[in-house]
């Protein structure tokens, strides 16, 4: 009996240290009316968002271009190409389906499609309902719940949406850092995936 | 006989807007004979290039520089300088990339997609991919141009491709473009300036 309940608290606290992100410990709720969160750095239909990438993974850094447009009010399209503008995958993003229209058969397996996904999901949509809001220091942070999948929005002094965390079935997964922000663009972007630890460096390409 | 006048009339009308002629047989193979002469004498080839890329969904094509350097029979060095510094060396059946000083270096001797790129990129070089087994082939007349279409029928390489089109210049049936259609939507143009033929390579 001793045990089982030395052996519980041991999970339960490597869980709060495993799981966890440090900047969300220590959250005071606050009363916000607001109850919707957008992602509006791939919002304007007039603005082609080429990023040149950088995928780092193993020690090893693949490198390509994305293009992110927003075709109409319901969804986006996205294109991944490597340096010699070979087309690796394409795809439509709206709140609700996510549309393979292309992939390369080499990267066509269902966990990398998975992480494609998701990592595409989080950069620009997210979820969009806000079931919680807190406070910490000046910054405002939004919670949106779907199933077992958080997201947290952190907006800073300025009314700007900084980073998001996602964690699910209460493991973080992935963060994502805008940066460099100016006229609703930020210029660069980094995505910080968890197990497997893959890091993605977005730059803005102005051409 | 009125009738017939009518029908030039409109054939003659067509052309001009479109701006390039079908070749018959013969000039085809005219055309196409002067191509190998011009690749048979071919050795090197040093030229700067613009990488256009079109997607339908976007405004504006998304466009890379940099040099390449072609020696026969299969060393290709493509060199980017815009918008990232990044180097890559197609030699024989290995792929050696230069990724801002980490280098990494590829067998593809397995891999169709850049064996099949390789090849097709080494002989678009130089004009000299006539595989009618790999593809069907249409020979067109610009006013300063000759412009060939190679349509992919090769069905290992139509997933990847679904044609190419190689434009020359008329007096020295020199490459000046290079177009990989993805589907008919989207391609790579790389267009190809400053080149140098044959120059001492060291």
């Amino acid at each position: 009996m001793i045990l089982t309940k030395r052996l519980l608290i041991i999970i339960i606290l490597s869980t709060f240290v495993s799981c966890g992100f440090k900047e969300l410990n220590n959250l005071n709720i606050y009363n916000s009316s607001k109850n919707k969160i957008e992602n509006s750095y791939f919002s304007n239909k007039k603005i082609d968002y080429n990023y040149i990438v950088k995928i780092e993974i193993n020690k090893k850094n693949i490198n390509g271009i994305i293009s992110i447009k927003k075709i109409d009010s319901i969804y986006h399209r996205i294109a991944f190409m490597s340096e010699f503008g070979y087309k690796l995958f394409d795809v439509e993003l709206s709140k609700d389906n996510f549309k393979w229209n292309s992939i390369n058969s080499g990267i066509n397996k269902k966990n990398i499609k998975k992480l494609l996904k998701d990592n595409i999901t989080n950069l620009i949509h997210g979820n969009n309902n806000i079931n919680f809001a807190y406070k910490k220091d000046n910054s405002l942070i939004y919670k949106s719940k779907k199933g077992s999948n958080e997201i947290f929005y952190l907006i800073d002094e300025t009314n700007t949406l900084i980073k998001t965390y996602n964690i699910n079935k209460g493991f973080k997964k992935r963060f994502v850092s805008f940066n460099k922000i100016k006229n609703n663009i930020a210029a660069n972007i980094e995505i910080q995936n968890f197990n497997p630890s893959i890091t993605i460096h977005l730059e803005f390409l102005n051409n | 006989m009125h009738m017939r006048k009518v029908i030039i009339f409109f054939l003659l009308i067509c052309q001009s807007s479109i701006g390039q002629i079908l070749l018959n047989e013969i000039d085809a193979k005219e055309l196409k004979s002067n191509i190998i002469n011009k690749s048979l004498n071919t050795e090197n080839i040093v030229s700067e290039f613009v990488q256009y890329k079109h997607l339908s969904f976007l405004e504006k094509d998304i466009i890379s520089r940099g040099k390449l350097i072609y020696i026969e029979p299969n060393y290709i060095k493509w060199k980017y300088n815009y918008p990232f510094n990044y180097e890559c060396i197609f030699e024989k059946e290995k792929l050696t990339i230069n990724n801002e000083g980490n280098i990494n270096q590829i067998n593809i001797g397995s891999n169709i997609l850049f064996k099949e790129l390789n090849k097709i990129i080494a002989n678009s070089l130089k004009g000299n991919m006539f595989d009618e087994e790999k593809f069907n082939i249409e020979y067109y007349e610009h006013h300063t141009n000759y412009y060939i279409r190679f349509v992919v029928k090769d069905i290992s390489l139509i997933k990847y491709f679904s044609a190419f089109e190689l434009l020359f210049d008329k007096k020295n049936y020199d490459v000046l473009e290079i177009k990989i259609l993805d589907n008919e939507n989207d391609y790579t143009k790389i267009v190809l300036f400053n080149k140098i033929i044959n120059n001492d390579i060291n």
